[in-house]
């Protein structure tokens, strides 16, 4: 698909270039002339696309920002004087003898996407070469070391829960995450439990809440005071027994209709 | 001894009764008689419930049951799913408004899902992409419902498994 169409203004934009050493790069797309529910559907789809963006993109409602999203063509060109944006992205009603590299309405998921991640990688290169290399090059680690691993913004004793059902692209990254998704679904859990009913790696476990994370669909809750570790284990074995029976029915369904347990 | 049950919900067409003849021990007892609607694209159609039945030892079982489809049914939807282990919603993408069809389950279940397990399985959705999945999550996120959302194609055996893995998973966390 060609990009779509970009108007530049001349400036290194403020894109700040990307290292491995250094969180995603925070850009501004600014809505203009589109509906409320279209700049809702914006909205969604930058937090559902995450993981297919280079960057962390924020919606602003004024001011200078990277990328427009303008939904009047007859406004397509930058104003004379400051620009307002980076790059200016045009939306257009769908007809006859239209531009197949603009986006048309209603607004697709990836279509928005494939364009805006079009912009990103020419606003990325733009400001690598406006970027003052040696300084970049003085933060970066070497070649050959690993990035330090992440682990995602958990506070001990905070219940974790799915906010609405996570994007195929976090599921499918891994065999065990539609089972981790699925615990989180039910009711809030700490990190400890979802470890244990899973029976899948902390390692995993963790990589798999931080995209939640990123994906901003994980609900943290610490409202609740933690319980010491001891007293969990003591409730745990006090527990009433209908909830052991429970448990005994569904492995004995999950046996019989030869569901595996991870590992 | 409990009454042990998954129910599967759907708009006609949507694969209930193949579902729960994948799960089944004995072939379903099935209430299909001649289609005589005209906007079903299929030869029969369930007119009462589906009835399955998992063995799993012990005396006890597992009850399958599928609700019929047609609205004017409606009545007995929520009856059938009171107190379900599971209750696995089938959906059609080839329908004229899938996610409308979504949306008349939600209603009749409003008062059951907030505390039981609950998927929803997206057929056809290969060859008609439109609504995605990410736009059923939305409309399931507008009504603060936090249920799983799987593609599936009811007549393989592991589709439909997969659905029943979520359900059980989610009693777990509630056991």
């Amino acid at each position: 698909m060609e990009p779509p169409p970009v108007h530049r203004a001349p400036a290194s934009w403020g894109v700040p270039a990307m290292t491995l050493a250094r969180p995603r790069p925070r850009l501004k797309l600014r809505p203009s002339n589109l509906s409320e529910i279209e700049a809702a559907r914006i909205g969604a789809f930058l937090r559902v696309g995450r993981d297919r963006f280079l960057c962390d993109w924020s919606i602003v409602r004024e001011g200078w920002c990277h990328v427009l999203i303008l939904g009047d063509p007859q406004q397509a060109c930058a104003p004379a004087g400051m620009p307002s944006a980076a790059a200016i992205l045009q939306v257009h009603e769908m007809r006859e003898g239209q531009r197949a590299d603009a986006l048309v309405r209603p607004l697709q998921y990836d279509a928005f996407v494939e364009a805006l991640s079009a912009l990103e990688r020419e606003l990325m290169l733009k400001a690598a070469r406006h970027a003052p290399a040696a300084g970049e090059i003085a933060h970066s680690p070497p070649a050959d070391s690993a990035p330090p691993r992440r682990t995602p913004p958990i506070p001990p004793g905070a219940r974790l829960r799915l906010r609405r059902w996570p994007p195929a692209a976090i599921l499918d990254s891994h065999r065990y995450n539609l089972r981790l998704a699925s615990f989180l679904s039910g009711r809030p859990l700490l990190l400890d439990e979802l470890i244990q009913w899973s029976n899948v790696e902390r390692a995993q476990c963790e990589q798999f809440l931080l995209a939640l994370s990123d994906a901003g669909i994980l609900d943290v809750n610490v409202a609740e005071q933690p319980s010491p570790p001891s007293l969990l284990a003591a409730a745990r074995q006090h527990a009433p027994r209908s909830a052991g029976a429970e448990r005994g029915l569904l492995d004995r369904i999950r046996g019989r209709l030869g569901l595996g347990r991870p590992r | 001894m409990k009454d042990h049950k998954i129910v599967f919900t759907g708009p006609p067409g949507a694969g209930k009764t193949t579902a729960i003849t994948a799960l089944s021990d004995k072939p379903p007892v099935d209430t299909d008689v001649r289609n005589t609607d005209a906007s079903l694209s299929k030869r029969v159609t369930t007119v009462g419930l589906d009835f399955g039945l998992i063995h799993l030892g012990n005396g006890q079982s597992v009850r399958l049951f599928g609700t019929p489809g047609q609205p004017r049914f409606k009545f007995m939807w929520s009856v059938i799913a009171s107190d379900a282990l599971g209750l696995v919603i089938l959906n059609d993408n080839s329908l004229p408004d899938p996610l409308a069809e979504l949306a008349t389950y939600l209603d009749a279940f409003k008062d059951l899902l907030p505390t039981t397990n609950c998927v929803v399985g997206v057929g056809r959705l290969p060859r008609n992409p439109s609504p995605s999945i990410d736009d059923y999550c939305d409309l399931l996120a507008t009504r603060g419902l936090m249920v799983p959302v799987l593609a599936v194609d009811v007549r393989n055996r592991d589709d439909v498994l997969m659905l029943i893995e979520v359900v059980l998973t989610q009693a777990e966390t509630r056991a």
